[in-house]
């Protein structure tokens, strides 16, 4: 369970992420999404510890964030292909296995490889590899320490749309062990998730399954609700 | 156990990229070759070209083992500009006049030295010369003196004895007196040196390259490690896998030291290459001991490593990382031993002492050229670790940039 309470960030002067409070349930899909620049990549880092967040507070599992020993439980794949080019896949994947400090046996390996369907590419050194195959070995090596916690920023850039489907059956899949936080902007992607949170003006705007949130703005898919918010927003807006 | 790992990953990342093995095996080699035979061998011989000059002077200059042409009166401008000599030396109604393009030192230094000593020697032989002759006539003056007094006693035995005595004349010199002491040693020596040069450290056949060499050595070391672990630590940075690395439980210093360690390998064996290349290949001499220039050279590529790794974090891209030479790597060179600190401007003094490559160069000199002993550069070794646990704690502080724990 993670339960973020009263959370604030800001660079300098600018304020990204203004009192979120949201708690993420255990075993299940999370979609964040709304427009770019909105602070979903922040809210992430601020979950991984990679940003320290100003007020308020972020727990995992009752462990106050930031905290090492709670990346054990985190798989994390970054918006950019974070892969060395000058290796091959298998040694990227081996290489991140060795980071969780325990023996990842190779069944796991295998099976992640699979799942991704790179067995065949894995002796290619990365920097021969297409921007799909980098985005799924990216995936492999968030999966490959089989995390309690999992957190896609933008998982399916740039993957053709069978494998996408296909990444979106395994997914659903991992909610048995895993609680999946997974960001993106695109629509249509946004609805296969069990829980989403829009954000929006610095803070989370909406938040429920994607059927609660289409039937309390009125409309047919996700793309309005954001017009919708963007119309009360004009409205609510002081006039000078 | 993370951290064997990532020294295993980079052990890899390097063995794969030729251009960066060449970069931190060959290069340093090639350069190192190249200024063995750059700088000219002081046996070397300087040409000067003569103009209405006397077969005295020129037979010194060639005694001097200069090579000398006699020349025509010419446009000395074009004759220099064409290589034809790196001097012209002319003489004009007992006028020396030495004219050089002043644009090659090392050549026309000792153009200029040869030059002014052949002039000076000849001066020195026209001078005792005329000092012989000088005798010659004094000796022929002592001469007629002694013949005149001899006839004036003859002059005096002719006159009545009465003038005589009147005349009051002393004519009792001894003539031992008057004799002028002709034993001047107006030999003058040209063949033996005027003065003997004693060498503490070495010996005559240094030449600047073997006082250069063990400077040379360190800043390779310095120069190739500063640049390969900048590098690649700004790659590891702007490619997100520093990130990807940090959303793993592994500890930043454990990120730094494996670093430091898995380039650490490179380093050391670049420092055996460039060490043992100048010693056994280029025959550099050294005095002291040759693990002591490991030492030295090892302390030193971990002050460049972590270094390195410090100011890649303050650059977004490669060609960033390659402002910091003129900025970080070059003023070192002039602290290292090169040139004397002591003699520079105060506020240059001061300076000196944070710089790494000064402690590296300088110790380098007293081991090669002074034979010191390990306990002897105990001091300067200390700091060069001082500046190791600076950059390395400076590196994990600064890894919280990327992670706050």
């Amino acid at each position: 369970m993670i339960q973020i309470s009263n959370m604030s960030k800001s660079f300098g002067k600018q304020t990204i992420l203004r009192d979120v409070s949201v708690d993420i349930d255990t075993n299940q899909i999370t979609g964040l999404i709304g427009p770019s620049g909105t602070g979903k990549t922040t809210l992430i880092k601020c979950l991984m510890g990679m940003e320290k967040y100003d007020t308020g507070s972020i727990q995992i599992d009752d462990t106050a964030v930031p905290n090492r020993k709670l990346l054990n439980k985190i798989g994390y794949m970054a918006q950019s292909d974070s892969l060395y080019h000058d290796l091959t896949g298998l040694e990227n994947i081996q290489f991140f296995a060795h980071m969780y400090g325990r023996k990842i046996p190779k069944k796991a390996v295998q099976s992640t490889l699979d799942l991704v369907q790179l067995e065949q590419h894995k002796k290619k050194l990365v920097q021969h590899y297409s921007g799909g195959m980098k985005r799924r070995l990216s995936l492999a090596i968030a999966l490959i320490n089989q995390p309690e916690y999992l957190i896609l920023d933008e998982p399916t850039v740039g993957i053709d749309p069978v494998l996408k489907l296909n990444i979106w059956d395994q997914l659903h899949d991992l909610k048995k062990d895993s609680t999946l936080l997974i960001t993106t902007h695109i629509m249509d992607e946004a609805m296969k998730c069990d829980q989403l949170l829009l954000m929006k003006n610095k803070g989370i705007a909406a938040s429920g399954t994607p059927q609660e949130i289409l039937e309390n703005f009125g409309v047919s898919d996700i793309d309005q609700v954001f017009l919708r918010l963007e119309e009360q927003e004009y409205e609510n807006a002081p006039v000078n | 156990m993370r951290m064997l790992q990532l020294i295993k990953r980079i052990c890899k990342q390097v063995l794969r990229d030729k251009r960066t093995l060449a970069l931190l095996f060959l290069a340093p080699i090639f350069v190192i070759t190249l200024l063995n035979y750059i700088f000219p061998d002081p046996d070397d011989e300087v040409t000067i070209a003569a103009v209405n000059v006397s077969d005295e002077v020129i037979d010194i200059l060639e005694d001097n083992d200069m090579i000398v042409k006699q020349e025509k009166a010419m446009d000395i401008k074009s004759y220099l500009e064409e290589g034809n000599a790196s001097a012209v030396l002319e003489e004009k109604a007992g006028e020396w006049t030495l004219t050089i393009l002043n644009d090659n030192p090392m050549d026309e230094g000792p153009a200029i030295q040869g030059s002014s000593q052949a002039v000076m020697e000849t001066n020195l032989n026209d001078l005792s010369d005329n000092i012989d002759d000088m005798i010659t006539n004094m000796e022929d003056m002592s001469a007629n003196v002694e013949d005149m007094i001899e006839s004036i006693h003859e002059m005096m035995e002719q006159l009545p004895p009465e003038v005589a005595q009147n005349m009051n004349i002393n004519l009792d010199m001894d003539m031992d007196d008057t004799d002028i002491d002709t034993d001047i040693d107006s030999e003058i020596d040209m063949d033996e040196d005027p003065i003997t040069v004693e060498y503490i450290y070495g010996d005559e056949s240094y030449t600047f390259f073997e006082i250069l060499n063990p400077i040379l050595v360190s800043f390779f070391v310095f120069f190739f490690v500063f640049l390969i672990a900048g590098m690649s630590m700004l790659k590891e940075r702007s490619s997100g896998t520093l990130e990807k690395l940090l959303s793993t439980p592994i500890r930043k210093s454990e990120i730094v030291f494996g670093y430091l360690f898995g380039y650490g390998i490179f380093a050391i064996l670049q420092t055996a290459v460039i060490i043992l290349y100048s010693v056994y290949i280029l025959d550099m001499e050294i005095v002291g001991s040759i693990t002591n220039m490991f030492i030295i050279n090892i302390l030193l590529s971990f002050v460049a490593l972590g270094l390195g790794l410090l100011l890649s974090t303050f650059v977004s891209s490669e060609f960033q990382m390659i402002q910091f030479i003129p900025l970080v790597i070059i003023p070192q060179i002039f602290f290292s031993g090169m040139l004397n600190v002591d003699t520079m401007e105060p506020w240059l003094q001061w300076i000196a002492p944070i710089m790494p490559l000064y402690y590296a160069g300088n110790t380098m000199i007293d081991v090669v050229l002074k034979g010191f002993t390990l306990g002897e550069i105990i001091a300067p070794l200390s700091i060069l670790i001082l500046f190791i646990v600076i950059f390395v704690t400076l590196n994990i502080v600064g890894m919280r940039r990327y992670r706050k724990v």
